[in-house]
């Protein structure tokens, strides 16, 4: 399939279609995205108490309240777990079922089958993320002032970004099995450094400098410059433009990783491993 | 190359070899196995071949091989001239898949779900789909089922609508394992004149099965996979044809 005009109408045909794969599956699993608020609440809840034990803006250093800022963490740290740890897992779901073996056998392209591994899922975690911020807005997230068509276009780049990332995981699944949990642990390690639940600024320095290398710091950023300071379009604009950058380097070298990855599971028969 | 040209094979490989590594356990080393040792098979366009061999023979992975899911450590094949290592993606253009394992569709969509995802990514056009599919759910006697999940199935109702899958957007060469799995004697005969059809039409194909009894009085040619290699074989059972 080639990126012709018809190319890339069957592409999203392809990509539509894996989409509404994975939404009827949802669908027979209902209670999963209730559930998944309902966590949420109570983990907003949980922050606002301890917001008003630490003492608004005391700690981190900007002129916004500590639940405002853990909020926004909360929101697009949940965006980049799920598109890195469920772009794997739902690798290692189709490879543990067979349906990875048989889907390696149409004429699909390897992006379409990997943005199917992520697509539902994201566009999932990025409903909650706006409707955990709606929630929050009675326990004090109001007053803000945000431009939420570029929130909007931040958490989409966000999960595009971390979904590249979720590709390295899936190349791990080919090649080892184990790329949700490599995943998880890439994750978990971008939570801790970038920002998300504490600034930056309380880390010790050489953990500063790790964290202007996760992309996590850049993605909050945007964010909470989008949300808490949206009439500065500038300001949101370039933070949101470097996003876009470090998501046009990251989307092709991961999926060039998965490639090689994809060759290296034929070799060894192992697409489909249970 | 021009698709046309009458003197290209369906399928076409020539001494195939494959050893999978061995791997490693808590204590100790499971040695890796030799499953092909130069097989070599031709099918000429709409033409079948049924090859038979024992369970663990080979023929999945020439089968796999073939689909390009697995890579061979040497030797080559080509679907209707198109090279399976170097060329893919022209080679899953032209085939249709059908492997033994029923988890290979997505148990919690149904029987029409499951085919339209597919008729998708076969390539066939939104407007033909569902008409294409209830032509071939009708061949398969799958059209009472398709609203049915493919949870809620019997076995060789999930076998039909794997082989329905494998013909969506009409491919050029079939490549099939153990077509007759699970399937009751109505149901192995229309998947046989289901076969039959596809042939008439102009597909190959390439049917792998432990035994081969059922295929007896087919337009299918007969081969046995042995020891890693194939040999052509007759339905009287005498030997080399």
């Amino acid at each position: 399939m080639g990126w012709s005009r018809s190319g890339v109408i069957r592409f999203s045909y392809i990509v539509w279609e894996f989409a509404r794969k994975d939404f009827r599956i949802l669908r027979s699993y209902r209670l999963s995205f209730v559930t998944g608020i309902v966590a949420a609440v109570y983990g907003i809840i949980s922050f606002r108490f301890v917001s008003n034990l630490i003492g608004g803006t005391k700690y981190i250093g900007s002129s916004t309240d500590y639940f405002r800022f853990v909020v926004i963490g909360v929101v697009v740290a949940g965006i980049m777990r799920t598109s890195t740890i469920t772009t794997a897992s739902n690798a290692r779901r189709d490879q543990v079922e067979g349906t990875l073996e048989i889907l390696a056998t149409q004429p699909v392209p390897l992006l379409a089958l990997g943005l199917g591994w992520a697509i539902v899922p994201l566009l999932e975690e990025i409903a909650a993320g706006l409707l955990t911020l709606a929630i929050a807005v009675p326990l004090g997230f109001a007053g803000l002032n945000p431009n939420w068509a570029w929130t909007v276009l931040i958490l989409l780049v966000t999960g595009i970004l971390f979904m590249s990332i979720g590709f390295i995981g899936a190349a791990a699944v080919l090649a080892i099995q184990q790329g949700a949990t490599v995943a998880g642990i890439a994750a978990a390690g971008m939570a801790l450094v970038s920002g998300t639940v504490f600034p930056v600024a309380v880390l010790p320095g050489w953990l500063q400098v790790v964290s202007k290398l996760s992309p996590l710091t850049y993605a909050l950023r945007a964010a909470r410059t989008a949300i808490l300071d949206g009439g500065n379009t500038s300001k949101v604009a370039g933070q949101t433009l470097i996003l876009v950058a470090i998501a046009a380097v990251m989307l092709p070298l991961c999926l060039m990783v998965l490639r090689v990855a994809f060759d290296y599971a034929r070799a060894r028969g192992s697409l489909s491993r249970f | 190359m021009d698709e046309s040209t009458p003197d290209i094979l369906a399928v076409r490989a020539q001494g195939l070899m494959k050893t999978f590594k061995g791997t490693r356990g808590l204590t100790k080393r499971f040695p890796g196995q030799c499953v092909l040792r130069g097989a070599t098979i031709e099918i000429a366009r709409g033409s079948a071949l049924v090859l038979q061999g024992a369970n663990g023979a080979g023929k999945t992975t020439l089968l796999r091989i073939l689909a390009t899911v697995v890579i061979a450590d040497a030797g080559s094949a080509q679907i209707d001239g198109f090279d399976v290592r170097r060329e893919p993606a022209r080679v899953r253009e032209r085939i249709g898949v059908a492997f033994v394992n029923e988890r290979s569709i997505f148990w919690r969509l149904n029987a029409f779900e499951n085919l339209m995802l597919f008729a998708a990514t076969r390539g066939v056009p939104p407007s033909q789909r569902r008409q294409h599919i209830e032509i071939i759910g009708d061949q398969l006697g799958l059209n009472d089922l398709m609203s049915r999940r493919i949870s809620d199935l019997s076995t060789g109702q999930r076998q039909r609508v794997i082989l329905a899958r494998a013909a969506l957007g009409d491919p050029r060469v079939l490549l099939i394992d153990e077509p007759l799995r699970g399937l009751d004697d109505v149901g192995v005969e229309q998947v046989l004149k289901f076969l039959a059809s596809r042939l008439a039409q102009g597909s190959s194909a390439l049917i792998a099965a432990p035994t081969v009894t059922e295929f007896r009085g087919q337009p299918f040619s007969l081969a046995r996979l042995s020891e890693g290699m194939v040999e052509p074989a007759t339905w009287d059972g005498r030997g080399a044809a």
